[in-house]
């Protein structure tokens, strides 16, 4: 009996190493699959040039920027389509767009480098260029609001997170210093800040006063431009150039990827970012293809 | 008695056994000319009459009867070799692709390590494009000894040098002070040398190169140092390039907490207008690793890969991957194609996205591919069957 429970352990155990050797084990924890996509094959909506996603977790919608068309597109819970929105034309080339709890949007509009305060129900837009104490101006590519509406961005100019306050003048940077190459993504995740190094695939953890508490030397990536983290802690990394997300543990170490280089549903052509939505799915906004993927595992 | 007997058996086995399968020269100059070995410098197997060492005499998988492979062949001896190209992050190509006798001779040549012609004249051979006149010359390549400053196997330099940074021009050129002034009291040990100083040759005996930023070249230093170094301080005189930076895909803010300009731009001098070098893709590759790795491993890969610029936008662009005039990149130059080639545009959508088709659907000219004109499958099938699955 004794040897038939060793002979068993044992059996299992030849069969992980196999698992892990093959793949077939990182695959299985990697089994994400497409719940739908947007927009929906059948919905006679094309997006020409997808860069960026934003979710009202209240309201349960998804915001895709549109950068060729000017325009954002909104789409319900279920991914069917509710509205292409333009600000009267003031959009021409938004890059980011994050919702406040108002129901306002922030948007950073590149063709003028400025950002945009647009409030849909007054139908007004402010157009504001913040700029450095110096006088030394901003160049905006993402932005994030943290629970009570706080406006965090990213100017890859100095590649640093800011903290803006109500009067858009910085109130904290979180920069990793001379070393870095610049951020090119940032997420707010219980209190913290992780910014991403592209160039130097490390992440940085950040505590809300702007010191570095932590850094995260990832492994295995060819050409991240975005990141996501999950409620667990693992972390989401999403590799441009070789078509997959890669997923590492919270102590950095590479666990599984999936998704693929390619232009099958499914694939991913020049994918740009990443977002949870409110039931922790993984949208994935893909340039390339023209559809932003989202996933449930 | 009877073991004295069958170890006499088993020893004369072995000597006839060894005489059969021991390469004779003398056998194969039966057929094959033995003026063809001979030279200056003899490789050693050769001068042994050691043919078998690297031939078999009666069949093999490779060509030349060769014993292995021709590159695991050469290191089977030659572990030296094998140990530099395993350490180092750059290979020249022949080394990469294996093929040792892209140079090197293997039987005999005139000149040391069976190198097939001497000097420059072998370099130029591929290298072209390095082989030009200058007003003052560097004495290396005045004298075509190209290896005082390259290694032709592998290197941690891109440009195969033999040491990174200014290491290399210092083992000659001693620090002197009044060196050490002419760089306005620097330490020459973290200098670039070769990012003002063009290694060939230049029209000024400093060969600095041709093309100098405004300020450098009226010797006011002070319009720019002294000033705080960020992005702002180039764009407060190049204001008219912003607007460039402002699209979607946007090369501003390459430089994390430094200038984003001088990442690509020298400050000082460059070959060309925008002091940019000639070899632009020594710029690009410093970010983009995986871009050039990825392609150097490709059989088949556009002609002048290494000039971006041709294809994208330096600045940015608002289409993926930074190209010019998005779609139509590729008729720049193959405007014939367009012509004639698959339907493309609104009248061809991609049946897998949805998109408009383009060259790129099916060419991948960025980083090329394993297939004929850097298609992105076999042109026979594979790459077809992708959209037209009935056939």
């Amino acid at each position: 009996m004794i040897m038939n429970v060793k002979q068993i352990t044992l059996g299992f155990g030849v069969l992980l190493a196999i698992l892990s050797h093959s793949g077939l084990a990182s695959a299985a924890a990697g089994s994400w699959s497409t719940k739908y996509r947007l927009p929906q094959e059948d919905s006679g909506v094309r997006l020409e040039q997808p860069v960026a996603v934003a979710v009202d977790h209240q309201n349960q919608r998804y915001y895709v920027v549109d950068a060729k068309k000017g325009q954002l597109v909104s789409f319900d819970k279920a991914g069917g389509f509710l509205a292409a929105f333009n600000a009267g034309g003031e959009l021409q080339r938004p890059v980011a767009v994050a919702k406040t709890s108002s129901g306002s949007l922030w948007v950073i509009e590149r063709s003028i480098n400025k950002l945009l305060y647009i409030n849909p129900k007054q139908q007004k837009i402010r157009k504001f260029a913040p700029k450095y104490p110096d006088g030394t101006e901003m160049f905006l590519s993402r932005l994030a609001l943290d629970r009570q509406d706080r406006l965090f961005v990213l100017d890859r100019l100095k590649g640093a997170v800011l903290l803006l306050d109500d009067s858009l003048e910085i109130s904290q940077v979180y920069a990793g210093g001379s070393t870095t190459h610049g951020f090119v993504d940032f997420k707010l995740q219980q209190g913290k800040l992780w910014a991403l190094d592209a160039l130097d695939h490390t992440l940085y953890r950040f505590d809300l006063s702007g010191t570095v508490t932590k850094k995260l030397k990832l492994s295995g990536l060819e050409f991240p431009t975005a990141f996501e983290i999950d409620n667990a802690g693992s972390f989401y990394l999403l590799d441009r150039h070789a078509g997959t997300v890669v997923v590492y543990g919270m102590n950095g170490m590479r666990s599984y990827d999936f998704l693929a280089k390619g232009k099958w549903s499914g694939q991913l052509w020049n994918a740009t970012d990443l977002l949870f939505d409110w039931e922790g799915r993984l949208c994935v906004v893909d340039e390339g293809n023209g559809r932003v993927e989202v996933l449930t595992r | 008695m009877m073991v004295v007997n069958t170890r006499r058996l088993l020893l004369s086995a072995g000597v006839i056994l060894l005489f059969f399968s021991a390469g004779h020269a003398s056998d194969c100059f039966n057929c094959h000319e033995a003026a063809g070995f001979s030279g200056k410098v003899v490789h050693q197997p050769v001068a042994d009459g050691d043919c078998t060492i690297c031939h078999s005499p009666h069949v093999s998988r490779h060509k030349g009867l060769l014993r292995q492979a021709e590159a695991r062949l050469c290191y089977s001896c030659h572990e030296e070799v094998a140990a530099q190209v395993e350490k180092k992050t750059y290979l020249h190509q022949p080394v990469r692709q294996g093929q040792c006798s892209e140079c090197h001779l293997p039987h005999a040549a005139d000149g040391r390590g069976l190198l097939a012609k001497n000097g420059s004249a072998l370099c130029y051979g591929c290298h072209s494009e390095a082989q030009n006149a200058y007003k003052f010359t560097h004495k290396p390549y005045q004298r075509g000894q190209c290896n005082v400053c390259h290694t032709a196997h592998a290197s941690d330099d891109s440009r195969l040098l033999k040491k990174v940074g200014s290491q290399l021009c210092l083992d000659c050129h001693k620090t002197t002070a009044r060196l050490k002034k002419t760089h306005l009291g620097r330490d020459l040990g973290v200098l670039d040398c070769l990012s003002c100083h063009n290694p060939h040759g230049g029209v000024e005996r400093k060969f600095l190169r041709e093309v100098s930023h405004q300020p450098f070249a009226d010797r006011e230093c002070e319009s720019c140092h002294g000033q705080p170094s960020g992005t702002g301080l180039c764009l407060g005189c190049h204001e008219e390039s912003l607007a460039s930076f402002q699209v979607v895909h946007s090369h501003l803010g390459v430089g994390g907490t430094a200038n984003a300009c001088t990442v690509c731009h020298n400050p000082h001098v460059g070959d060309r207008p925008g002091l940019l070098p000639k070899n632009e893709g020594r710029i690009c590759r410093s970010c983009h690793v995986d871009t050039f790795a990825r392609r150097d491993n490709m059989l088949h890969q556009h002609a002048n890969w290494n000039s971006c610029s041709d294809c994208h936008q330096g600045h940015g662009a608002d289409n993926p991957a930074m190209l010019k005039n998005g779609q139509d990149v590729c008729a720049q130059c193959h405007e014939r194609h367009k012509a004639f080639s698959h339907p493309m545009g609104e009248a061809a959508l991609d049946p897998r996205n949805g998109k408009p088709m383009d060259c790129l659907t099916c060419h991948d000219a960025n980083t090329g591919t394993m297939f004929k004109h850097f298609l992105r499958g076999s042109g026979e099938r594979g790459l077809c069957v992708q959209c037209h699955q009935s056939y």
